[in-house]
């Protein structure tokens, strides 16, 4: 048995380019994922943007707008000018505001937009008008006030909020698409067993003739098979993970345990995943190939790799769609273990992906019984 | 033309998995164009939308007066003091924000960076920093002095908001258009891929090598195949665009939106042929797909704004077609008259990107052909 | 001639599978080129078809230096592999249309070509199938069509019988003396050297990449020693017999197995009679004779001291 294990292993491992393209793949998207998110959120809201000024420049509010800063950047590059010309710049979107002042020392905010500037903007002028009238209330209410140094006391840029964190981690929900790729490198390893398949079944190669007419057993071959495939993918994951610790100084923590158990259980499904649909498409190797593309980009998207948007619309929607989705389960595993800092939690999405396997992996034995063929 | 007559048979006999994995790839840009709200998430119209979960440690007027402003803005849900609970809300989003009423202090948990937490953020200070001023102008009461606060934050500057519906539309459709760099790119190779593992078999090619056929001429063939592939998939897209978009299929963004997708068509498939050179297997192709498709669509700025990426991806991405291809779906949602001018590099860049591609494929072809076979 | 190869030399690394190889072929030959397997006649015809690099010499083919690139000299070419190269995707009938169309543009001339290209190999019926539904004989004959559809002047046929039954081999062998009749010059490779008596004018037998010998079947045989072998039936037979039947005259060895007495004779008159005459003497007794001229095998076997079929 260990001497067909070896050989069926070193054919396995043969196919070099679904060797090659299988490591390659997950360690380039990590890396671009990687960059991508560590520079995510650095988008700087609180830079200095261009507000048009029409009317009279000599008002109070005008004067504020021009010294106010944050973190010691100016917030608004302020610009001089007629209706006509702010609005022609308005409409390129130079600028990301006009604020006009009327005769009457009244003013009024022109925007196109409804961004982040726009809101800064807004805000700024309704507090300066809370402000304002706060003083009338004061001078109303309690006039001497006024005459003491109440007035620069007063602090409207005070943080009363904390801002905590449950976890002590950053909760970068960008984090959940960071996970799907790591699913999806356990996925991987449906090409490996789908093309492993081919060359035990008799009706798709002749070895795999070869194979059936030996008196050796053809379920000792699959699980046979079956070991050496997922001993493949799981070097490559653990390849990958050591490429996250050691080069990308990602930290596991003392999760590296749980995180072993998640990918191994991960490629438990795809193995069998790969031997149910190339079993289920018997000779059309291509078909196999297209669906398993197919379903394990379904699957990403749903499992938000393109965004956790979609994500949250499921669960809010059809929360029980998760558990037909390994990629999603894999990826909610980790987010748990990560968030939760606990791996009691990953217990029902662990469970959820061994049911899956064993529906898998029966549905590709009972394609197996028969082993004799219409056609060869 | 027998090589670009058999390429359609093959593509033929292959349709089953290509008609999946277009409808997939489809499938997935719509939902995804479509289902992202990010875009308007500083916009006043959908605070609603974000909702805000309260712990009341302590239920003074000052603070029943904070919980009554937020609820006019935002959706508000009170939860229990309990740490899971807590973190559950969040995980599952359904609350975006966690503010802990005390006494005296308050803590928020979040998500850090999110717009929500920003805005809900902004409007706590307000009230809280407004309370505390009326507060120490000691005009009356806690009761009076959180009327004063409510009244006072009704005060709101005049708007006047040029941006309309449309414009937002039309945002949208700009995500939209983004999504053909993974759906050009995902249909175009898988299809392409599986039918060139048949030209690409080893015996078939040592057949076609020998004969008289000119390489090159048999290899451009061969790419016109997959041009008008190329061409069928975006002519798919781009119904399904006019078809969601309606009325703002008939602006000037959406013609350019289309003008600009059908250019990157071009070096889609000059791509696809340059790595189809390579590929004799159906084993290998999920993994490129992935590796190309996925990869160039992270960083080209298909799924997260150009606007959010780094500098170093950035610099990377603009090594590929894409990027340009994103930047200048970017540009055109931005226009607002017909100065068309910064336009024309990202297009003739994404051209230069094409012939490039048709070039070093064209040049495997003329190796494999020359080079020891076995 | 139609090709020239001079001093070819190709190497694999430290193996050398060409070894100065020089041939000739004068228009409408049928060329064979017989040689155990390893002996370098696919490499010999794939360095000729331009697929291969080669170290050394040169290959002119109807008078041009042959390259990649030499469209003009292509088109006068077919090839029938020794692996069944067709295209699973397709029919029979696109199959070779398909070839046929890398050489032939012309839509309604290709359609008759390939219509009369399936009737030579007989597969008309089988139009509409795929590869996957033939049997390897017909798989074959698919090749053949494929490769010789646009009716080349100079055909490869590189071992195209492996695998074939007898019956199918003999209409290929029938097919390809008929394309040599319509005018094609052939080079035939195989290593089953009845085949290539039957159907070859001249004859180049290969070993570890050089020629060993060439010639008619009639100048080959008549190289070697033996021109005749004689086979006896005999179920009781002793050293010291097999010994004295080595000193007659004109043998040149005896070997015995099982059964079967095998005596080789040099040329000469009444070999029979002095061996069946003896046989008497010593009162021995057998069952059948046979008597037969030597095969190629036997130039090999002289030659090189192995069998063609190892």
């Amino acid at each position: 048995m260990l001497t067909f294990f070896k050989y069926r292993f070193k054919s396995l491992i043969s196919e070099k380019s679904l060797m090659f393209w299988s490591l390659l793949f997950p360690i380039i998207l990590v890396s671009f994922f990687y960059l991508v998110f560590s520079n995510i959120g650095k988008e700087n809201i609180f830079d200095t943007f261009n507000v048009a000024i029409v009317g009279n420049k000599e008002n109070q509010l005008i004067k504020t707008m021009d010294e106010v800063k944050y973190d010691d950047i100016k917030t608004f590059e302020l610009q001089y000018l007629t209706k006509e010309d702010s609005l022609n710049l308005l409409n390129q979107k130079k600028i990301a505001g006009i604020v006009e002042i009327k005769n009457n020392d009244e003013y009024e905010l022109i925007i196109n937009d409804n961004g982040s500037k726009q809101l800064i903007l807004e805000e700024f002028l309704s507090n300066y008008q809370q402000k304002e009238l706060l003083i009338n209330d004061v001078l109303k209410n309690n006039p001497e006030l006024l005459t003491t140094n109440w007035l620069e006391t007063l602090t409207f840029s005070k943080d009363n909020v904390s801002n905590k964190s449950l976890s002590e981690k950053s909760n970068n929900e960008m984090i959940i698409s960071f996970y799907t790729v790591i699913a999806l490198s356990c996925f991987m390893s449906s090409f490996i067993s789908a093309n492993g398949i081919s060359t035990i079944q008799a009706n798709i190669s002749k070895q795999g003739a070869r194979l059936s007419v030996s008196p050796y057993h053809k379920r000792k071959i699959i699980i046979i098979d079956f070991i050496a495939s997922l001993l493949i993918i799981i070097s490559s994951v653990i390849t990958l993970l050591i490429y996250m610790n050691f080069i990308l100084k990602i930290e596991f923590g003392n999760h590296l345990g749980p995180i072993l158990i998640i990918c191994f259980v991960g490629s438990l499904v795809s193995t069998a995943f790969g031997y149910f649909l190339s079993l289920l498409f018997k000779k059309k190797e291509g078909l196999t190939i297209a669906m398993i593309i197919a379903m394990t980009m379904s699957w990403s998207f749903l499992a938000g790799m393109m965004g956790p948007s979609i994500k949250y619309i499921i669960e809010s929607n059809l929360p029980f769609m998760k558990y037909l989705n390994p990629v999603a389960l894999i990826t909610d595993s980790f987010y748990t273990l990560y968030y939760y800092d606990s791996f009691a939690m990953c217990l029902p999405y662990l469970g959820a992906l061994i049911v899956m396997f064993i529906v898998f992996i029966t549905g590709a034995i009972m394609f197996l019984r028969g082993d004799q063929y219409d056609s060869i | 033309m027998i090589v670009f007559k058999t390429y359609y048979k093959v593509i033929f006999r292959n349709k089953m998995q290509i008609f999946i994995n277009l409808f997939i790839c489809l499938f997935i840009s719509i939902f995804f164009a479509t289902s992202n709200n990010e875009a308007n998430s500083f916009d006043r119209s959908n605070f609603k939308n974000i909702n805000v979960g309260y712990v009341y440690k302590d239920k003074s007027i000052k603070n029943t007066g904070l919980v009554e402003y937020l609820e006019q803005t935002f959706t508000l849900k009170e939860i229990s003091d309990d740490d899971i609970k807590i973190n559950d809300a969040l995980f599952y989003r359904s609350v975006d924000y966690v503010i802990l009423i005390n006494a005296d202090s308050y803590e928020s948990y979040q998500v850090p960076n999110s717009s929500a937490g920003y805005i809900v953020k902004n409007y706590l200070n307000n009230y809280l920093n407004t309370y505390h001023s009326y507060e120490t102008a000691k005009i009356g009461g806690d009761s009076k002095i959180a009327t004063l606060t409510l009244k006072n934050l009704k005060t709101t500057t005049k708007v006047i908001n040029y941006q309309s519906d449309d414009n937002i539309k039309i945002k949208n459709m700009g995500k939209f258009f983004n999504m053909y760099v993974y759906s050009l790119l995902g249909c175009v190779i898988v299809a392409i891929s599986l039918v060139m593992v048949t030209f690409n078999n080893n015996h078939v090619f040592e057949r076609t090598i020998v004969s008289s056929m000119n390489v090159r001429k048999r290899n451009l063939l061969i790419y016109l195949g997959h041009a008008l592939f190329g061409i069928f998939t975006w002519l798919l897209m781009s119904i399904a665009s006019v078809v969601y978009f309606k009325e703002q299929s008939l602006s000037i963004q959406h013609l350019m939106l289309l003008i600009n997708s059908f250019i990157f068509v071009f070096p889609v498939t000059a791509l696809a042929f340059m790595i189809s050179q390579l590929i004799k297997r159906y084993t290998i192709i999920g993994a490129v797909n992935n590796v190309v498709t996925l990869g160039m669509s992270f960083i080209s700025g298909a799924f997260i704004p150009q606007a959010l990426l780094g500098g170093i991806v950035i610099k990377i991405a603009s090594f590929t077609p894409a990027y340009w291809f994103v930047l200048n779906n970017d540009r055109i949602i931005e226009l607002s008259s017909f100065d068309f001018s910064n336009l024309f590099q990202p297009i003739l860049i994404q051209i230069a990107f094409g012939i490039a591609f048709i070039a070093i494929g064209l040049a495997f072809a003329k190796l494999k052909n020359t080079t020891t076979l076995k | 001639m139609v090709i020239e190869v001079k001093d070819l030399v190709k190497r694999y690394g430290d193996l050398i599978a060409l070894n100065h190889f020089n041939l000739t072929v004068k228009e409408g030959e049928i060329l064979g080129l017989l040689g155990p397997n390893g002996s370098g006649k696919t490499t010999a015809i794939n360095c000729m078809l331009s697929l291969l690099k080669y170290n050394k010499g040169t290959i002119k083919i109807f008078g041009e230096n042959m390259k990649p690139t030499a469209y003009d000299i292509k088109e006068k070419i077919g090839v029938v592999m020794q692996d069944v190269a067709v295209m699973n995707d397709l029919t029979v009938y696109e199959n070779i249309d398909y070839f046929c169309g890398l050489y032939i543009s012309d839509k309604k001339l290709r359609h008759q070509y390939v219509i009369e290209a399936m009737n030579f190999v007989s597969i008309e019926e089988y139009a509409k199938f795929t590869p996957k539904k033939l049997s390897g004989g017909l798989l074959r004959r698919l090749n053949i069509a494929c490769g010789i559809a646009h009716k080349p002047s100079l055909i490869f046929f590189d071992e195209p019988t492996v695998a074939v039954d007898p019956q199918s081999r003999n209409n290929i062998l029938e097919g390809i003396k008929k394309l040599n009749e319509q005018g094609a010059t052939i080079i035939y490779t195989s290593h089953y050297m009845e085949e290539v008596e039957q159907l070859c004018d001249r004859i180049i037998i290969l070993d570890n990449g050089k020629i060993i010998a060439q010639g008619t079947k009639d100048e080959l045989k008549a190289m070697i020693a033996t021109s005749e072998k004689i086979t006896f039936e005999i179920f009781d037979i002793n050293k010291e017999i097999i010994d004295k039947i080595k000193l007659l005259d004109n043998v040149i060895d005896v070997n015995c197995n099982d059964i079967f007495l095998v005596i080789r004779f040099q040329k000469a008159e009444h070999n029979l009679t002095t061996i069946i005459d003896f046989l008497k003497q010593e009162q021995i007794d057998f069952e059948k004779i046979f008597s037969e001229q030597p095969t190629l095998n036997d130039v090999f076997l002289e030659i090189t001291g192995k069998e063609l079929r190892d």
